[in-house]
């Protein structure tokens, strides 16, 4: 007899801890089944989390109730505020982690969760019905046959699906070095009719760090305090530690390009393509030829091991040539390489067959996250893990999906890029796809995203009590200011002049006066007419309701145009294109439009208005044909 | 839907009728401002019934005998108020006609747009749904061609040069944002001033020549305007002494200006007369200074008539929209005067006149044909539909917000929602989104990566 479990996540990287969290938080029984215990929530590529719009993504999974603003927060090492000197929208939180205490916190944690339960086992096949039209999942074969029954499964394969790790002329299946890679599952998406298709990433070498002459390299250190990721979190307790900057330079570059030919990216040796944003040094030697050097971070893989990520030198060349060119660079003379950067070849599944939800089109109860949805990057994992698990939940309930909207988070980017757009690279989150950036701000993530959160169970009583607290401090501060004139009357002469509210005979409205260039929340305190609630700024929550309260008057202007430019269809936004619709039914839509529309199968006009090569004439023949059908009669 | 549409309902060219078509929250508003009844009961009309009156273009020019119509929510085709002009069908008359509804508030439809309205409103059935449908497939087929007629050559590479600069602009903005670790050259905000100045200026001059294209089909409007005693009628009469009269002076029928076309250079110029509406005994100051103000806002270009003969500095003119050139007319220059004129340099905007000995006038008559000229240089650009100068009117807007940020000092992320929206409507021309061509722009610019 089988055991049984609502739902089953397949790999306990960043994606499968944020999914198997948010369903066992939903009240669903859940198995999260990982290759190796041990390797819970492994960075295997930079021991780093956040960034910019990486930063944002980790705000939101947490406001969601995710878990990786925490885990970062109880384990990182070095946290920084990017982008301080620029506007509000595009500043985030960047951090390291320390990679060993982060996949233990993260491996203890899930283990106190309700409902959640691990297991190490690797998945050799789906196992399904085909009762009716369309298959529905029921369940897992792991590797010796043992079979677990389920109702829906979360596929969080990472880098593991038939990796493939290139290092030189060297190749060998791998999921990341020293592990196993996965066979076999792939096999049964594609039985159930999913294309499967390749992508490349890497990873730079490792150095021993009592090797490395740091007295010659410059430090970068983190902020002080430092900030945190997750809206919970009170401070952050463990050591920090600087990262040092050293550069390549000449002599580097020619041992790379002398030996160019035995790299296995341009040996011709990997034909899937990478992501441009991280390219190797094989790639930037090429391809910026006219750079004299390029920047290396060194960044700590953790406080008890002397292992050093090498941040800016991934590469697929050859162990020797990888020894010797670290060596050429300033601090690193007699570095030694304890582990060899490599590429890793691995098995996606073009996004165009999931939808939005992440669910697999055309198959009950199969979900898809994280790399193997042709996305790069731990936070982007993490959000589509989170989604997943939700939305796996919510189908076996029977109800509709969560997918925020693009103007909500970058969680709907994300979701929406992935089922409109034609990808030809790993995917990673940047502001500026982001067309409501100057909203979509990492200080307002729980603003913007609690609500869903609250009515999906995501968040408890007391997290939620605290949300609201603050919210209505918000705006009750909002409304006081643009409801409270500001009168020459309540100004000496002096602040008058200052503030050049010497002309001011009506008065004008408290949040006009925030809103000019130059004056804070500071300046409202200085004149007497800030608010008595908001006086206490060494509070950690009235100091982040000033903050709101300033950027959301400073932006509206800006953020009011943001959004009547980035607003296109409006009401037809939603409207729901049926599953299998035939486009070379739609009388009048030009025949590229019909190919792009029947390669994407968007699930609504929105998504199908935002397909390149899509028009508006092309929508509104759609909305006609659609409406056409709701009226007549049952055929 | 809170914007009002506006689009010929008919197929382009020549035809006995056109007719021109509004829906919106400001159809009715906006067709107001354009149409004068002929039958003064007909104000307000009852909803369809077909009034006979005049539209008058954007400058207040009347147009077009004409028939219109106007239809209450729900009760039209797209649910939503409308309004219909009826006009007849040449090209140059639609073109003006859709000219002064963009201008009185309304957008340029996007194909089919009127069509979804109606089917988002329910106000459709299947026979007719289909029948639209096909007519939208071909009007999309056929605008196409029009469109890539249109862009085939010059305008296409025109706009391309400015939104490549801009593009290569975004891209560095965006790179300085997004990644703020890796080793990207740093902003230099007076060179980005420069380079969204210059695109701007690209893009105005490119509107010139529909505005001048505009100028040549239904001719200019040049307001006479300064302090009582300047010699505004004096000048006004000069100059239509000067020239052939197309129309003989008459009292405007719809404003109280004393207005007269003439003749200059092959371009109409109706010359209007503002003298008389402060000076009028019988006029309320106030209303005469309103007046004014409405002959300057419609005007293509003011004459502003000063006594150069009076040592008291010249009165100024109300405030008057961005854009419209101002020529300063120093007039009674025969008569001696003790001071040099207060605040007054020869400029190439000003011309010392005098309606007495009729010096200057052929001077002022360059000036003002020369403005108006509208034979294209040789290898320029001319903008001729009326949807690329919206587009190109909604990028300058834009290019101006984005170089209030940039002389600001504000930051990349918010000179990028402009610059964006200037790309978007740049875009619009040629066909092109900016969103995945910047992001190539980066990577092919900057080396960025771990």
């Amino acid at each position: 007899m089988a055991e049984r479990f609502d739902i089953v996540v397949i790999g306990a990287g960043h994606a499968g801890c944020e999914a198997a969290y948010a369903s066992a938080r939903m009240g669903a029984a859940t198995l999260l089944l990982t290759m190796n215990l041990d390797h819970v929530a492994l960075m295997s590529c930079n021991p780093a989390v956040g960034g910019l719009a990486k930063g944002h993504l980790v705000r939101e999974v947490d406001a969601l109730g995710g878990v990786m603003g925490l885990a970062t927060d109880q384990t990182g090492i070095q946290f920084r505020m990017l982008n301080m000197s620029k506007g509000p929208a595009v500043r985030a939180i960047r951090a390291q982690a320390d990679k060993r205490l982060y996949s233990q916190w993260m491996s203890e944690f899930l283990q106190s969760v309700p409902n959640l339960s691990l297991q190490q086992g690797c998945v050799s096949r789906l196992l399904w019905c085909s009762d009716g039209l369309r298959p529905r999942v029921t369940g897992v074969e792991l590797e010796h046959g043992e079979r677990v029954e389920c109702g829906a499964v979360i596929v969080t394969t990472g880098t593991f699906l038939d990796g493939l790790i290139h290092v030189g002329d060297r190749s060998y299946p791998a999921g990341r070095a020293g592990e196993p890679s996965a066979a076999g599952l792939s096999g049964s998406l594609r039985e159930l009719g999913l294309e499967t298709g390749r992508l490349k990433t890497g990873t730079p070498p490792r150095l021993d760090g009592n090797t490395v002459d740091w007295s010659v390299l410059e430090p970068q250190h983190g902020d002080v305090p430092p900030p945190a990721f997750s809206f919970m979190t009170e401070h952050i307790a463990q050591p920090q530690v600087p990262c040092y900057i050293t550069y390549t330079n000449a002599e580097t570059h020619r041992i790379i390009l002398d030996n160019l030919e035995r790299s296995a990216m341009y040996g011709g040796r990997i034909h899937s393509v990478g992501p441009r944003y991280c390219p190797s040094i094989e790639d930037k030697c090429v391809r910026f030829a006219d750079k004299d050097r390029h920047q290396i971070f060194l960044e700590p893989e953790g406080l008890r091991t002397r292992e050093i990520y090498v941040n800016g030198v991934s590469t697929s060349l050859p162990e020797d040539v990888q020894r010797r060119f670290i060596r050429t660079i300033r601090g690193l003379e007699h570095a030694r390489v304890v582990r060899v950067g490599y590429a890793i070849e691995y098995t996606f599944v073009p996004p165009s067959q999931v939808r939005a939800s992440l669910a697999v089109k055309g198959v009950d109860g199969l979900f898809l996250a994280g790399q193997i949805n042709g996305t790069t990057g731990y936070e982007e994992a993490a959000a589509q893990g989170l989604v997943a698990g939700v939305n796996a939940v919510l189908h076996l309930r029977g109800e509709e999906p969560f997918v925020p909207a693009r103007d909500e988070a970058y969680i709907g980017v994300l979701l929406d890029d992935l089922v409109t757009k034609e990808h030809r690279e790993p995917y990673r989150m940047f502001t500026s796809r982001a067309e409501f950036r100057l909203h979509l701000r990492q200080d307002n993530a729980d603003l913007r995203l609690m609500d869903h959160a609250r009515r999906l169970g995501l968040v408890d009583d007391e997290r939620y009590a605290r949300f609201e607290r603050y919210r209505q401090r918000v705006n009750r501060e909002l409304e006081r200011l643009a409801g409270t004139l500001l009168r020459r009357s309540q100004v000496d002469d002096e602040a008058a002049e200052e503030y050049g509210l010497d002309t001011l005979d009506k008065g004008i409205p408290l949040e006009q006066f925030l809103s000019r260039p130059g004056i804070t929340y500071k300046d409202l305190m200085r004149l007497g007419v800030a608010s008595e609630d908001l006086l206490d700024v060494a509070d950690r929550e009235t100091a982040r309701v000033v903050e709101q309260v300033e950027l959301q008057v400073k932006y509206a202007g800006y953020i009011a145009r943001e959004r009547q430019q980035a607003e296109r269809l409006g009401r037809t936004e939603h409207k729901r294109i049926p599953d299998g619709f035939d486009y070379g039914r739609v009388r009048g839509l030009r025949a590229e439009a019909a190919q792009k529309l029947s390669a994407l199968r968007p699930e609504t006009l929105g998504q199908a208005s935002r397909i390149a090569g899509v028009n508006p004439a092309d929508i509104t023949l759609l909305l006609i044909h659609l409406k056409s059908g709701e009226r007549a009669p049952a055929a | 839907m809170t914007d009002t549409i506006a689009a010929p309902a008919t197929a382009a060219g020549q035809a006995a009728i056109a007719i021109v078509r509004l829906s919106g929250p400001q159809a009715h508003a906006v067709f107001f401002r354009l149409f004068r009844p002929r039958r003064p009961q007909d104000r307000p009309p009852r909803p369809m019934q077909l009034l006979r009156g005049t539209v008058i273009s954007a400058t207040g020019e009347p147009l077009d005998d004409a028939l219109g119509t106007i239809m209450r929510a729900p009760h039209s085709y797209t649910g939503e108020d409308m309004a219909e002009f009826q006009v007849h069908g040449s090209p140059a008359v639609v073109a003006e006609l859709l000219d002064a509804c963009l201008r009185a508030g309304a957008r340029l439809a996007a194909p089919g747009e009127f069509t979804r309205r109606a089917v988002l409103n329910g106000r459709m059935d299947l026979a007719r749904a289909e029948a639209v449908a096909d007519l939208i497939a071909a009007q999309t087929a056929a605008s196409r061609r029009a469109a890539l007629r249109q862009l085939d050559g010059d305008l296409s590479a025109a706009i391309e040069t400015v939104r490549s600069r801009l593009l290569d602009l975004a891209a560095h903005i965006e790179a300085n944002l997004d990644f703020p670790e890796e080793e990207i050259p740093a902003t230099d905000s007076a060179r980005w001033l420069e380079v969204v100045c210059a695109a701007r200026n690209d893009c105005l001059h490119l509107l010139d020549s529909y505005k001048r294209g505009r100028w040549a089909r239904s001719g200019v409007r040049v307001v006479i305007a300064g302090a009582p005693n300047a010699g505004k009628s004096s000048l006004f009469n000069a100059l239509v002494g000067r020239e052939r009269a197309i129309v003989t002076p008459h009292p405007g029928t719809t404003r109280d200006t004393i207005e007269s076309t003439v003749d200059m250079a092959g371009i109409a110029v109706t010359l209007v007369d503002t003298a008389g509406l402060r000076e009028d005994a019988d006029m309320i100051e106030q209303l005469g200074i309103q007046r004014t103000a409405e002959a300057l806002a419609t005007a293509d270009m003011i004459l502003h008539v000063i006594d150069s003969s009076s040592s008291l500095p010249p009165m100024p003119l109300p405030v008057i929209p961005e854009g419209i050139p101002v020529i300063r007319v120093m007039n009674k220059c025969d008569l001696p005067h003790d001071t040099p004129p207060a605040n007054c340099k020869a400029d190439m905007n000003t011309v010392f006149t005098s309606t007495v000995t009729r010096s200057g006038l052929g001077n002022l008559e360059k000036l003002v044909s020369n403005h108006f000229a509208c034979e294209p240089e040789p290898g320029e650009v001319v903008v001729t539909s009326a949807r690329h100068a919206a587009c190109l009117e909604a990028a300058i807007n834009s290019l101006g917000h984005a170089t209030e940020a940039l002389a600001a000092g504000l930051s990349g992320d918010l000179v990028m929602v402009d610059l964006r929206g200037a790309l978007r409507s740049l875009g619009e021309i040629t066909g092109n989104g900016a969103s995945e061509e910047i992001l190539d722009r980066v990577f092919s610019n900057f080396c960025i990566g771990k």
